[in-house]
């Protein structure tokens, strides 16, 4: 075992190291890679093309046959690519290879380079020399125009250079140096003559230029560029080829490493083979032996799998096949009530070994033996030991029913000699078994039973009969009991008495119940609760006297009938199906029931309903008790009224008022409904009662309380509060107004005269409001903000009402707080006027002015127009606040109009202020008294006053054009913008509302809208007026429209007097462009 | 099909007649992204790559103007002035290397130059790309554009690409050598003649008329002794780059595309006419007096070389 052990362990590793070493191989096979030697060997065309490129390029400047040099551009890039991928660090493409090759990198670059750079000094060298050799042909032709010159041939010279320029030779070169040295000797005899001179300076640059040429030619031929590829491809092809060589190597490698794997793994394949063969054999041995066992056999393995079992095995627990068995202990522990339902562990009475003795779900015993295998494994056994246990059973049962019998049993022997008593009879008789056993009955015996009878019983025993007979016995403590008995002989197999068995019933109970029965038949005659039962079929069977004393029935009235002759009628048939419903369920009912008397008098009765059910557990009877409770049920109404309503008015008190409140703010917040509270407390009850007396004051309360029923809905709830304070609770309101009419009612209500005793008398009430949910939305924060908004009525003057409402209070508030301010400014002069200017665009002058009313109140601030024209409007104070505008406006342009002249003034006209008495009367005084002619002024009204089309209104405009004056409509397009109307009315302007003006050029364009109203204006002789201009594209669109009057803060805002002087001078200085 | 057929046949023989001239016409650069060249436009006016937000690349290379200003040297950041003439930046992508020295292969090396030179931008990558990144319409068009946003690298190839985009197309020479004969009048031609004749055409070469090869100033000597001004540093031309002293004067050869808009000439800008420019020219590089005729014909024929471009005034 051990051995083999090692042995695999050794096999695992070997396989192990192969596994690792096949990677190791592989991924070294995967280095060496391909795509980088591709690069390389590219990379090394790529250069050698470029080296030849390079001398072709050489070639071609030194023959100057390349007309120009552009085509060296394309070679260039390419070269810096190629410089690119070989210079990175430490030799480009070929880094990682071996120094051999890196070395011949490293040269190649160098000299790459300097063959280019030779090639850029071979294209100024060569430049240089062919213009000298272009120009020295000139020069040598100049020397014929110049006799003097005649001993001097310049062809020579020229001969000599083209000769070393072909062939630069020593010898060449040693020709043009002696000639050279002539001309020098020339240029010495004709110092002046500059022709000599020139000539010889470019002879002499030329030979310089042509040496230097052939330097650099022989640098560049020198370079060993060609040596270097040559050597680099040499040496890289024989490095690849090594490496190579190593990759089939290592394929080798890899492949014979594989072979040897495989082998290994057929070999422990068929290794394995045999061993399963041997195995099975063996198994199969096993099962057969075990197959063939009587006994239930099971095999598990220390893992806790079942590794066989035999069919009696599962015979034996009821299964068909292995499948149906659980396949491990673990399954078997949570299955195991699925085969076993009893299981206890028993010490054999034989061995003492101990075993399970396990009941199993097909109703076997099994002796279970569970035994552990040396590997952890265990060996299970059963044995069916079903007929024994059943036998055992058997006996069992019948011992229990004589020891459990309620009887008392009394076995004797032939001679009447006690040789087993049951434990009732212990029980009954006190005495134990030791007491009595191998002694005679006859202790037992009270003393009741004659000789004569006694001897007739053994008589008949004797002859073998069965006895019966009651006796009086006495127990052991001496008291007596009555019993019933039964003696009969016990035979053996052969027929002979072998025993007797006396069987007594202890009958003293049934004597002692019939003695109850008689005492409770006198209880329910006496009981003060009316009794009557039934049958099943509801037929009444018995009443007691307390019955007829409630319902007026006769025990002979009703015996026989049905209980429903009592019913009211007052229950409908629902409640008598609930009821029977619960009887049926739960056995008994009880509830308030009205039932009917004889009389036919109706009355409330606590009514309890019992079933009694037989042994069969059907009904057999009903009982039913009831209980007259008409007084009970007056008493607790009495006490409910009192605890809700208050005894002087009969309204709901506090407590009610609360529960209905929060019941109501319950339902509200479910269905969102609004719900007001009003609190009332009367102005002047305590004087009343004061000088009046409680009476008087409890009269008025009780008065009060009539008005105020009557103005509230039934839905609502009225009550009182405590002292003179009344809370009306309103639900379900449509709204603040809602409340608000209530409570004008209500003030109303109680500021009416009461008459008491005679008196007149006046109380009047404070009404504090809160509302549901807006305010609050629990009773008690309700009732509190209500009670606090009635202090803030007291306050504010007695008989009013006053919301606790916040928002609304506070608009109110500060319209009433305005009005006051307004009433006051006007006093105080604080209104100002504003003056904003309207420009003609077209020339660019001032056509006009609007005038607006700004005001500044010393605590408060700025107070826009938006809110105070609307206050000043409802009050009636637009009256004359508009009439101060008017005239101050026109007073103020009298002096603007030193300014300027012609100046236009525009003032605003309130609707309001046509009811108010402005007319055009007003109007001519104010022109009188400003001395302002009537055609500067216009007047601004809105459209919504022409829409009446009230011949009164057109009279009125009349007035005012009868003067002179113009109108015009302002925020046109706001209101009904229809133009028809418009034609009926004397109007001479039209201003567009600034909403219009600011969606010009926007994504709502109203420029189609405006183009309308100004076409249908032109058409009806109206000027146009812009207002609200603020950009230059708004005012381009208006200009293009042909809209030529323009408002706006383009132009400027609205100023006082004083700036608009300064802006006017400054805006009519500017020249028009 | 004939209609195709006979259009490639002409190309051929127009460019066979093409490769026989040194000069061949400009052509615009293909495949430029157009939201790239705006862009970098946009950048190459943008203030905010100098360290005080006071100069753009459009501050010293004026594209209404020859794409350079006109002055002897550019002034930059705090009134700092320049130590050679600016070149322009019209056809530049053709130019085989940038500036005067030749210090960068390409358009894209050449955009660091002036943004980290103090004495022209004087700022440097990390300032420029904190400036307008808190610019969210400049942020936002680089993500557009590129895929790792506003980098150093990005900055310079918007620029660059928009620098390719500047290309003087459609000169009168072009046209000419395109087969146009009436494009140029008898003495322009006469002028690129003398230009050939004479071995201008020696340096001044290629579509660009120049910048395709380097050549020493005062080839036949004499320039800079002549010119009365002490050397400078700058005069040293490529030497400042190689240290190779051999490289003493040598420069790139400038295009002569705009040369015709130009208000000073040469590196130093030592020269404020064109025709004078010639004659120093020929003095110096041919060794060679010409006479102002001739001077006058080759400036005519250098006129006809300036080509067309939105950004670039109308002539």
């Amino acid at each position: 075992m051990k051995r083999k052990l090692s042995n695999s362990i050794i096999l695992q590793a070997v396989l192990f190291i192969a596994l690792i070493a096949l990677l190791f191989f592989f991924f070294k096979l995967n280095n060496l890679n391909s795509a980088e030697h591709k690069t390389r060997v590219e990379v090394l065309l790529s250069a050698e093309r470029i080296d030849a490129e390079l001398n072709q390029a050489g070639l071609q400047i030194l023959t100057t046959s390349m007309r120009h040099y552009d085509s060296l551009s394309a070679l260039y890039i390419r070269f810096d690519r190629l410089m690119d991928t070989l210079k990175a660090q430490p030799a480009g493409v070929f880094s990682a290879t071996n120094p051999l090759i890196m070395d011949d990198v490293k040269n190649l670059v160098i000299h790459l380079q300097t063959k280019l750079e030779l090639i850029e000094r071979l294209k100024t060298q060569s430049a240089l020399v062919r213009n000298g050799l272009l120009y020295l042909p000139t020069l040598s032709d100049e020397f014929r125009t110049q006799p003097s010159l005649s001993m001097i041939n310049p062809n020579v010279y020229l001969t000599r250079l083209m000769a070393y320029q072909h062939f630069a030779t020593d010898s060449t070169k040693a020709e043009l140096l002696h000639e050279m040295e002539a001309l020098d000797h020339w240029v010495q005899l004709y110092p002046e003559n500059e022709l000599v001179s020139n000539f010889q300076r470019h002879l002499l640059k030329s030979v310089e230029g042509l040496n230097k040429l052939s330097d650099i030619k022989k640098q560049f031929i020198g370079i060993p560029t060609k040596n270097l590829l040559e050597s680099l491809r040499i040496n890289y092809l024989d490095y690849h080829e090594v490496k190579v060589k190593e990759r089939q190597q290592l394929s080798i490698l890899l492949l014979m490493l594989c072979t040897v794997l495989i082998a290994f793994l057929i070999i422990i394949l068929r290794r394995l083979d045999s061993s399963r063969i041997v195995a099975e054999e063996a198994n199969t041995l096993l099962h057969n032996a075990v197959e063939k066992l009587y006994e239930g056999f099971a095999l598990y393995s220390a893992q806790g799998s079942l590794r066989f079992t035999n069919s009696r095995w599962l015979a034996l627990y009821g299964v068909d096949s292995m499948a149906d068995y659980p396949c491990d202990l673990d399954e078997l522990k949570t299955r195991k009530h699925d085969f076993i339902v009893e299981e206890t562990e028993v010490e054999d009475e034989v061995t003492g070994l101990p075993f399970t003795l396990q009941k199993t779900k097909n109703g076997r015993w099994l002796q279970a033996r569970d035994t552990p295998t040396s590997d952890g494994g265990l060996v299970c056994i059963r044995v069916d030991i079903t007929d024994y246990k059943r036998a055992e059973h058997q006996l069992r049962k019948l011992g229990r029913a004589v020891e459990q019998s309620p009887i008392s049993i009394v076995i004797t022997d032939v001679q009447g000699l006690i040789e087993y008593v049951n434990p009732k009879f212990e029980e009954v008789t006190g005495y134990s078994f030791e007491d009595v056993k191998g002694t005679n009955p006859n202790i037992l015996k009270a003393g009741y039973t004659s000789e004569v009878e006694h001897a007739a019983l053994w008589h008949d025993l004797k002859a073998g009969n069965e006895w019966k007979g009651v006796f009086a016995n006495r127990k052991k403590d001496g008291t007596e009991y009555w019993v019933s008995v039964t003696v009969s002989p016990i035979r053996d197999e052969a027929g002979v008495i072998t025993n007797f068995v006396a069987i007594k019933e202890d009958i003293t109970q049934q004597k002692a119940d019939n003695a109850y029965l008689e005492m409770a038949a006198a209880v329910l005659d006496a009981t003060p609760e009316g009794i009557m039962t039934t049958d099943a079929e509801l037929r009444v069977t018995a009443v007691n006297p307390a019955f007829t004393e409630i319902t007026g029935y006769q025990e002979s009235d009703v015996l026989g009938k049905k209980p429903s002759m009592l019913s009211s009628g007052k229950h409908d048939a629902d409640f008598y199906k609930k009821m029977w419903g619960v009887l049926i369920e739960k056995g008994r009912w009880a509830s308030e029931v009205w039932n009917k008397r004889k009389d036919g008098s109706v009355y409330p009765q606590w009514l309890s309903i019992n079933v009694v059910l037989n042994d069969k557990g059907e009904v057999s009877q009903y009982v039913a008790i009831l209980t007259d409770i008409s007084e009970r049920k007056a008493q607790e109404e009495k006490i409910h009224y009192q605890a809700y309503y208050d005894g002087l008015t009969g309204l709901p008190n506090r407590s009610l008022l609360m529960d209905r409140v929060e019941h109501d703010l319950q339902i509200a917040k479910r269905k969102g409904h609004q719900s007001g509270l009003l609190f009332i407390d009367l102005d002047r009850f305590k004087r009343v009662n004061d000088t009046m007396g409680h009476e008087v004051g409890d009269q008025l309360l009780q008065e009060v309380a009539e008005r105020l029923k009557i103005i509230i809905r039934s839905s609502d709830t009225i009550s009182r509060f405590g002292g003179d304070e009344f809370v009306i609770y309103l639900t379900d309101i449509s709204g603040p107004s809602d409340v608000a009419h209530v409570a004008e009612k209500i003030v109303d209500a109680l500021s009416q005269p009461f008459d008491l005793n005679g008196f007149e008398v006046f109380t009047g009430a404070s009404v504090g409001i809160a509302l549901a949910p807006v305010d609050a939305m629990r009773p008690d924060d309700l009732l509190r903000l209500a009670d606090l908004a009635m202090y803030k009525a007291k306050e504010s003057g007695r008989n009013q009402y006053h919301f606790f409402a916040r928002k609304m209070q506070d608009k109110i508030n500060r319209r009433v707080m305005l009005e006051h301010l307004i009433r006051k400014g006007l006093e105080k002069n604080e209104f100002e006027i504003y003056y904003q200017p309207i420009v003609d665009c077209r020339s660019n002058t001032l056509f006009g002015l609007e005038a607006l009313a700004r005001w500044t109140h010393p605590d408060e601030g700025m107070i826009s127009p938006v809110e105070f024209i609307p206050v000043a409007e409802e009050s009636g104070l637009i009256a004359p606040l508009g009439e101060w505008v008017l005239t101050r406006a026109c007073t103020d342009l009298v002096d603007i109009h030193h300014h300027c002249e012609g100046v236009h003034l525009s003032v605003n006209v309130s609707s309001r202020q046509y009811p108010l008495g402005f007319d055009a009367e007003c109007v001519k005084r104010i022109l009188d008294d400003t001395g302002i002619m009537g055609h500067d002024l216009s007047l601004e009204i809105t459209e919504s006053i022409l829409l009446d089309d009230d011949p009164d209104i057109l009279s009125w405009l009349n007035g005012f054009r009868a003067l002179g004056v113009g109108l015009s409509i302002d925020d046109f397009g706001t209101g009904y913008s229809s133009l028809s109307y418009l034609k009926r009315f004397p109007i001479d302007y039209l201003k567009i509302d600034q909403a219009f003006v600011a969606s010009l050029n926007t994504d709502d364009d109203s420029t189609p809208l405006v183009r309308a109203i100004i076409a249908m204006a032109r058409s009806l002789n109206m000027k146009i007026i812009a207002e609200g201009v603020e950009l230059k594209t708004q005012l381009d669109t208006i200009e293009s429209l042909s809209c030529h009057y323009v408002q706006g803060y383009y132009f400027a805002k609205p100023m006082p007097k004083d700036q608009l002087l300064v802006w006017m001078a400054d805006y009519l200085q500017k020249p028009s462009d | 099909m004939l209609k195709f057929i006979s259009v490639v046949f002409c190309f051929i023989v127009s460019f066979d007649v093409l490769a026989d001239e040194p000069i061949t016409p400009l052509v615009p650069i293909e495949g430029l992204s157009p939201d790239k060249v705006k862009l970098g436009q946009q950048l190459f006016n943008d203030n905010r790559l100098s360290k005080d937000n006071s100069i753009s690349c459009a501050s010293c290379h004026l594209l209404s103007k020859h794409g350079a200003d006109n002055r002897t040297r550019s002034i930059g950041i705090n009134g700092s002035q320049g130590i050679i003439k600016t070149p322009t930046v019209y056809n530049s992508a053709f130019n085989f290397v940038q500036f005067w020295d030749g210090r960068s292969r390409t358009l894209n090396q050449q955009v660091s130059g002036p943004i980290h030179n103090p004495i022209e931008m004087g700022s440097h990558w990390l300032e420029v790309i904190d400036k307008l990144s808190a610019d969210p319409a400049v942020a936002v068009q680089f993500k557009t554009l590129y895929d790792d946003g506003l980098t150093a690298a990005n900055i310079a190839d918007a620029i660059t690409t928009f620098e390719r985009s500047l290309i003087t197309l459609n000169s009168r020479f072009d046209r000419w050598l395109e087969g146009d004969e009436k494009a140029l009048s008898a003495n322009e031609k006469q002028g690129y003649q003398l230009f050939k004749a004479f071995g201008c055409i020696s340096c001044h070469q290629g579509r660009n008329v120049g910048g395709n090869m380097y050549a020493y100033m005062g080839t036949m000597g004499g320039y800079f002794s002549d010119r009365g001004q002490p050397i400078t540093v700058a005069d040293y031309g490529r030497f400042n780059v190689t240290g190779v002293e051999d490289d003493k004067f040598l420069f790139k050869v400038p295009s002569l595309r705009l040369v015709a808009l130009q208000r000073y000439f040469f590196h130093d800008a030592s020269e404020r006419r064109l025709v004078s420019a010639i004659e120093v020219m020929a003095k110096y590089q041919l060794g060679r007096n010409i006479n102002e005729q001739d001077a006058e014909l080759i400036a005519a024929f250098l006129r006809s070389l300036v080509g067309q471009h939105p950004l670039l005034e109308p002539q």
